[in-house]
């Protein structure tokens, strides 16, 4: 199939006729730092988990606090240290919005959507 | 059998049937047009409070009480490290479905995940795969935890698994089908600050027992090495440690008992805060209960059945009324988890199948009585099922949960912010995830390629969406619309009947 010829593309071209709520916009946006979050904390708990204390043997295991080193360094300290980043990035990144079907323009913050 | 245990368990009982009876009263006083709404969503009044504990209330099944201890228990360390990635559950559900499907399912009027499904694909199919979905696997999410929970109970308290069964299922029913969403977040909310006080001061009391937990490492070291270990006896490698974070972090925004929930919330405040605070809320209750899996092998070395881990100690080292207080966690847990289900499976039938398919003309009051008595049969249906439960029990929890999430997660996300998703793509991204995922799960280990067959079913099912999306026909100017456009271009399209397709 070949999706990148002009003809396909031409016949495939999505109407756009009309006025977009652009609450939307912020709702993208927000998602992909949710969707970045994730990730994050993904690869940083499993990769501090796996690099402290993937295949050693039993003898070769410290402890801090009476848990296994690593995993109070990944399932403790940086699961809580990246429990706390939301509180930033909500304060940082995420916008109020009217969430009514059809906002009023006065009441509605345009202003901040890009702060 | 331990009256004093069991005393604060059956004034938590009563308190339940309490909140059920008062928004049983405050539903009747609604306003025509808007008491189905009030029955599934609560009004969409749901402040920040009520949110984020209902939402991880919901998520926190007996999974974080009991089986996970338990797993922590038999199986060590890299249970609790995987079990940690439910931790971001708030801010994934509530920020990945965002303030887009809360104002769509405020304009279009959608109560259900099937609701959306329907306004954006236009197809019958797409609602009957996604009614069938929930029904057959949150009924069977339903059993696993009731049948889990009073299995714990019984060996803890000496009350009869039946007798068990019975109170805890005429409980949740009775407030479930009478108060509906609200009586299920109040609820939620209760025993949300249960278990996460209950968190708090079983470590307390564990550490003021045992004067530290050195102990507990140098005698895991002697007694029980492998429990310290990754990949360790389960097989905790990095990849299968990294795919348990997409079923439990990512994916569960798409398991439609979590997903409702943003559709419930009041403003953009509410949901803001939420999504702050949850991940903390969450740390503190998964953490709390986990570790205290492996701590458990200091003072009962070689149980049998891990899941009695953790209720055991609770009830050995506390006195009486503060350990049945504590017990309550576990039971909150899953009630709170099950009256969610029940409301969306009851939802799904009444809503999804029973006015779109066979009488669109129903009366608003009519179909929030229905819910009442649908979900009254629901609660039926799963003590029955759970008096005789069927063989095979965990591995029904993390067969429903993983299918759930291979059928709805990418017709879900994807539809939601990409316009160029359609019907054939939908279709065949639910049906190709989960006959993926189920043949993985049962018969074809080889499908899973190492790490959960949630993972290589999740990204067949995106595959088969964009592929989908280029053979079938686009998506109708009407959905594009609908799913895109202002609230000024949606009353445009036909001026009456707008979101009652």
């Amino acid at each position: 199939m070949s999706t990148g010829s002009m003809g396909t593309r031409e016949r495939r071209r999505l109407p756009d006729d009309f006025e977009e709520d652009p609450r939307y916009r912020v709702s993208v946006k927000e998602a992909w730092i949710v969707l970045a979050y994730w990730l994050v904390f993904t690869v940083v708990v499993t990769g501090v988990a796996w690099v402290l204390g993937g295949n050693r043997s039993a003898d070769e295991i410290t402890f801090v606090l009476g848990f296994p080193a690593w995993f109070f360094w990944s399932g403790i300290v940086a699961s809580l240290a990246l429990s706390v980043v939301p509180i930033f990035l909500v304060r940082s990144f995420f916008t109020d919005v009217d969430l009514a079907e059809d906002p009023c323009p006065a009441t509605h913050d345009r202003g901040g959507a890009e702060s | 059998m331990n009256w004093s245990v069991l005393a604060p368990l059956i004034v938590y009982l009563g308190v339940m049937a309490l909140i059920g009876a008062w928004a049983y009263r405050k539903r009747r006083n609604v306003a025509a047009g808007e008491k189905t709404a009030e029955y599934y969503l609560g009004g969409r009044s749901l402040g920040w409070v009520v949110l984020v504990f209902t939402l991880l209330a919901s998520a926190a099944s007996a999974g974080t009480f009991i089986g996970g201890p338990g797993l922590g228990y038999s199986g060590g360390y890299g249970w609790i490290l995987v079990s940690m990635f439910q931790v971001p559950t708030a801010f994934v559900v509530f920020g990945l479905l965002g303030k887009k499907f809360a104002i769509l399912s405020r304009k279009l009027k959608i109560i259900t995940v099937t609701g959306f499904l329907r306004h954006r694909y236009e197809h019958p199919a797409v609602s009957v795969i996604a009614s069938v979905g929930i029904v057959g696997f949150l009924l069977a999410y339903m059993v696993a935890q009731f049948v889990g929970g009073a299995r714990v109970l019984e060996a803890i308290t000496g009350v009869p698994y039946s007798v068990l069964i019975v109170v805890f299922a005429a409980v949740v029913t009775l407030y479930t089908a009478f108060g509906g969403f609200l009586a299920d977040a109040i609820s939620d909310t209760v025993q949300g600050v249960i278990m996460l006080l209950g968190g708090v001061v079983l470590w307390a009391a564990v550490l003021s027992v045992t004067g530290g937990l050195q102990d507990v490492g140098t005698t895991l070291q002697q007694d029980h090495p492998q429990l310290l270990l990754l990949p360790g006896a389960d097989g905790f490698t990095a990849q299968m440690i990294a795919s348990y974070s997409a079923q439990l972090g990512l994916l569960f925004c798409a398991v439609p008992h979590l997903t409702v929930r943003a559709m419930s919330y009041r403003d953009s405040k509410a949901m803001h805060t939420a999504m702050a605070v949850g991940p903390l809320l969450m740390f503190v209750i998964t953490i709390g209960f986990l570790t205290m899996g492996p701590v458990a092998r200091l003072f009962f070395p070689d149980l049998a059945v891990g899941d009695l881990a953790v209720p055991q100690m609770i009830v050995d080292l506390l006195p009486g009324p503060v350990a049945g207080t504590l017990l309550a966690a576990p039971l909150a847990a899953i009630m709170s988890t099950v009256d969610s289900m029940i409301l969306i499976v009851s939802s799904s039938i009444v809503r999804d199948l029973y006015i779109e398919y066979v009488r669109p003309q129903t009366r608003d009051e009519t179909a929030s009585r229905a819910g009442s008595y649908v979900s009254l049969v629901l609660g039926v249906i799963v003590l029955l099922l759970s008096l005789d439960p069927p063989a095979y029990l965990e591995y029904l929890i993390i067969f429903a949960i993983g299918g759930l999430e291979a059928v709805f997660f990418v017709p879900l996300v994807l539809g939601l912010y990409w316009r160029r998703g359609n019907t054939l793509g939908a279709i065949l991204a639910m049906v190709g995830g989960m006959v993926w995922y189920v043949v993985a799960t049962q018969w074809v280990p080889a499908m899973a390629f190492g790490v959960f067959p949630i993972i290589p079913s999740s990204v067949l099912a995106v595959l088969l969406y964009v592929a989908g999306a280029y053979v079938g026909p686009p998506p109708s100017r009407d959905v594009l619309v609908k799913f895109w456009g202002t609230q000024a271009e949606i009353e445009r399209l036909s001026s009456p009947g707008v979101g009652v397709r």
